[in-house]
């Protein structure tokens, strides 16, 4: 489970696997950009 | 038949613990109820229950014996005793007392101690040809002729058909009775362990202090296996999930 939330002390990120403290967003866009560079 | 008796208890609330009429002696009665017009209501117990036990003269029977119980005095000594004397031709029983830890062995040491046959799980006695339908497992029936003087034992599974009218249950008799013991040593096995009665009652449930807002807050806020937090760093945070994606063959270019 990977968990985007901007508050660290969501629920959500202290029971995820991997949490990432980011506005959803714009870390979406960046994993996306990511991918069509290594596509 | 001319002679019908009951053998009613006091049924304990699953919830409250209250005392209650038990389920299963209604059953017995509405099967008596079928088999002859006059049937004898037979309790042993405290006359402090006589309210709780109207609530069996409230389905439609005019008096019940209240042999009172004295302290540790056994049920069945007691009733055997009672009914050594002055027994009905048929007596009927609820499959098992529903108060706690019952057994429902009574009426098999009273069938014992009485010398007479018993008939477990009955459904309904046909009073016309004398015959009783047993209850068996996979919806199979059994039609047994009744002996004369029998012991019955009343099937959980027996219809409820008896009305509560409050009437009726305010204007009924009780009966108080001495109770007289009669040892019945020779009935108990050797191998049982016997206890002596343990009077009140104790919760089924396990009551809980939290109330389950605190239990539900408690459980979002124990720690979810310690994962890792990746804080204020775009690129390394992008690069871990791929490879956590990569490493659960997620990605399409990956496998």
């Amino acid at each position: 489970m990977i968990a985007v939330n901007l508050d660290e002390t969501c629920d959500l990120v202290k029971r995820a696997d991997l949490a990432v403290i980011a506005d959803a967003e714009t870390w979406m866009q960046s994993v996306i950009d990511r991918m069509e560079v290594l596509a | 038949m001319n002679q019908v008796a009951v053998l009613i208890s006091l049924a304990r609330h699953p919830k409250s613990g209250r005392l209650m009429l038990s389920p299963n002696d209604a059953r017995a009665l509405a099967v008596a109820k079928e088999m002859a017009d006059d049937v004898r209501l037979i309790h042993v117990g405290e006359t402090a229950h006589a309210l709780t036990l109207r609530q069996y003269l409230g389905l439609g029977f005019p008096s019940l014996e209240l042999i009172e119980m004295t302290d540790g005095a056994d049920v069945c000594e007691v009733l055997v005793s009672y009914l050594r004397n002055d027994a009905p031709e048929v007596i009927l029983t609820g499959l098992c007392a529903l108060g706690q830890e019952d057994t429902g062995l009574v009426p098999y040491v009273l069938a014992e101690a009485l010398s007479r046959p018993l008939v477990d799980r009955v459904l309904s006695v046909d009073s016309a040809s004398n015959t009783a339908q047993q209850f068996l497992p996979r919806g199979q029936r059994r039609q047994l002729s009744l002996p004369e003087c029998a012991i019955l034992t009343i099937s959980d599974k027996a219809p409820l058909t008896l009305e509560y009218v409050a009437r009726r249950a305010r204007e009924g008799l009780i009966h108080e009775v001495p109770s007289q013991r009669e040892s019945i040593a020779s009935v108990w096995s050797d191998q049982w362990v016997r206890e002596s009665r343990r009077p009140g009652r104790r919760r089924l449930t396990i009551k809980s202090q939290a109330h389950g807002w605190d239990r539900f807050t408690k459980r979002l806020a124990s720690p979810g296996g310690g994962g890792e937090v990746i804080k204020n760093d775009l690129e390394r945070s992008v690069d871990r999930v791929l490879e956590v994606l990569a490493e659960k063959k997620l990605l399409p270019n990956a496998s």
